[in-house]
């Protein structure tokens, strides 16, 4: 379990972090999610310890992440994931940090084989792709056999394959009982790994809700109709105050109401109807709407603030 | 730095780092090349030459000296195998994986001096005695050679590898600072070679008072064995450079636990 209270990093008169408070659960895969330089990044390597929060605290598993004696049991994290020494192979870079937390040699083999690294192992990790160094940095992260796993844009980079990996092997541990926090500023992608998702722009928590809930919240469901008499259903709907609107292949598209609503508002009408259906909002557009509240932020936005370091 | 077996961990790990990559045999095979070929080509010079020396160059000759003077070369060969060690983990980013693992970082950084240092003493000490071999070798043609059992010999020697281990922890309390390989090796250069430099043009009076006390000369007052005015004792000078190496070690270990990384 990780709990942020108030957690707030400032860089000179930028706040890069503004007293976020979040917590994530063990046995679900927590989805982290908003654009380039909203914060993610900052806040996990708060939680991590590696950056000082200017105000507020954060723990895991009850402590402080520093307290922990040996923390790589507690936290597994992937922050980048080349962040290797090019000329160590990658049997080497996970011997190095499993000694560092007393981790036993054999579980080196166990998680090069879980990560499917074994036969490359012993080259130097210089020549990997991308996709390989995610693999090894997810080794890196399971050495411990840890009880949270964070996880920052951790598809980056990966084929569909490997995509498709990362997201079992995630939905695996959080059915184990891990705590699974992943960020990610594709919401798509978040919409089929998380449950539920604390979303942030700008450093401010936007939300902080399950994945149906919020695309239900955002609102952005509309019931699609097609129908040999629209003008009078148009009218019909927007006598009972139902916003409508035509699309360019001659259907409606009604707004705040149900397919229930807009089928007996049909019948009494006397409407024919070819199709009612529910269009389901995608993430993408449940998004769009969440950091469109936060517009003003947008507005002043500096690209690549985040990596002013 | 409370619990030994947090230590012993750390210790490890650090070890595991300098062997798995290429450049620490690199530099160690330059240092001890420069060290050794030096020597020959120091004492050959000297030994060849010996007689065109004024009286005052001749009472100063210091066989021993001589043939250990090509520890300052090597001494940067292994300043910057100590420097990669820190700086290398900034460039490709496992600083973070390093200090997630071992949150205190103070540990992590006498881990780095125990081993870099460990390893600097080993070799500087052995790059010590096969230097003395093949300069009394070479000297010993013209008939000018010091022995091992000479008065300040053996000091020298093991001197000479104590330096060197001195300075391996100041370049990697300096790389602790700068973060930079390219940054600490320079200022590496700017200590040892540099700044002793640019102090001989200073005022004679003033120069003595403060070239001496420099890491680089105070520290390499421990390989002589003929006492000159300009320098300290070997004893005195070497713990006015463990002073200095302190002082580097000391300032990178509290910009380390306060920084971001």
């Amino acid at each position: 379990m990780i709990e942020a209270r108030a957690l707030t990093k400032r860089y000179g008169d930028t706040l890069a972090v503004d007293k976020l408070s979040f917590t994530v659960q063990p046995g679900v895969v927590t989805g982290f999610l908003g654009p380039n330089g909203a914060g993610k990044s900052t806040t996990m390597r708060m939680v991590l310890g590696l950056d000082a929060p200017t105000s507020g605290d954060v723990t895991v598993n009850g402590k402080p992440y520093a307290a922990h004696r040996h923390p790589l049991h507690e936290v597994g994290a992937l922050l980048e994931a080349r962040a290797l020494h090019g000329g160590r192979s990658a049997y080497n870079h996970l011997v190095w940090v499993a000694q560092t937390n007393a981790i036993k040699r054999a579980r080196v083999d166990e998680v090069l084989d879980l990560v499917g690294l074994s036969e490359v192992a012993k080259k130097r990790s210089g020549g990997f792709s991308l996709g390989m160094g995610q693999r090894l940095g997810i080794a890196t992260a399971l050495l411990g056999d840890p009880k949270v796993l964070l996880l920052d844009e951790p598809v980056n980079g990966l084929d569909p394959e490997g995509i498709l990996w990362v997201r079992n092997l995630l939905k695996h541990f959080a059915s184990v009982g891990k705590t699974i926090f992943v960020s990610s500023h594709l919401m798509s992608e978040m919409s089929l790994m998380a449950d539920r998702l604390i979303v942030i722009g700008r450093g401010k928590l936007i939300a902080d809700a399950s994945t149906d809930e919020l695309i239900r919240r955002a609102g952005a469901s509309r019931v699609r109709v097609r129908t040999p008499d629209a003008d009078l259903l148009l009218a019909a709907l927007s006598a009972r105050g139902i916003e409508a609107e035509r699309t360019d292949d001659g259907g409606l598209s009604v707004g705040g109401t149900t397919t229930e609503q807009v089928g007996e508002i049909a019948a009494a009408s006397r409407v024919v109807l070819h199709e009612l259906s529910l269009q389901q909002a995608s993430l993408e557009a449940a998004f769009m709407e969440l950091t469109e509240e936060a517009v003003e932020y947008r507005a002043d936005a500096r690209p690549g603030w985040e990596h002013h370091r | 730095m409370t619990d030994p077996q947090r230590f012993r961990d750390a210790l490890l790990a650090e070890w595991t780092k300098i062997r798995s990559v290429r450049s620490t045999y690199w530099t160690i095979v330059v240092a001890i090349a420069l060290g050794i070929g030096l020597a020959a080509a120091i004492t050959a010079g000297y030994g060849s030459s010996y007689n065109e020396l004024d009286i005052h160059d001749r009472l100063i000759f210091d066989p021993t000296a001589l043939s250990l003077a090509g520890l300052f070369f090597a001494q940067l060969a292994l300043g910057v195998f100590a420097i990669v060690t820190m700086t290398a983990e900034y460039s490709s980013g496992t600083i973070r994986t390093t200090f997630a693992a071992v949150p205190q970082r103070g540990l992590v950084l006498a881990a780095k001096a125990v081993a870099t240092g460990g390893i600097a003493l080993v070799v500087g000490i052995g790059t010590a005695f096969g230097a003395f071999g093949v300069g009394q070798l070479i000297l010993n043609h013209y008939g000018l050679s010091s022995s091992i059992g000479s008065p300040g010999v053996l000091r020298a020697i093991f001197g000479g590898g104590l330096y060197i281990a001195g300075l391996v922890l100041l370049a990697l309390g300096l790389a602790t600072i700068v973060r930079h390989t390219a940054g600490a090796i320079t200022g590496l250069v700017a200590i040892v070679f540099i700044i002793p430099f640019v102090t001989q043009l200073l005022p004679s009076s003033l120069q003595h008072n403060v070239t001496r006390y420099l890491p680089a000369n105070a520290g390499g007052a421990i390989t002589a064995t003929v006492k000159t005015q300009e320098m300290l004792g070997p004893w005195t000078g070497y713990l006015v450079f463990l002073g200095w190496t302190a002082l580097f070690l000391g300032i990178g270990w509290f910009l380390l636990r306060t920084r971001d990384v």
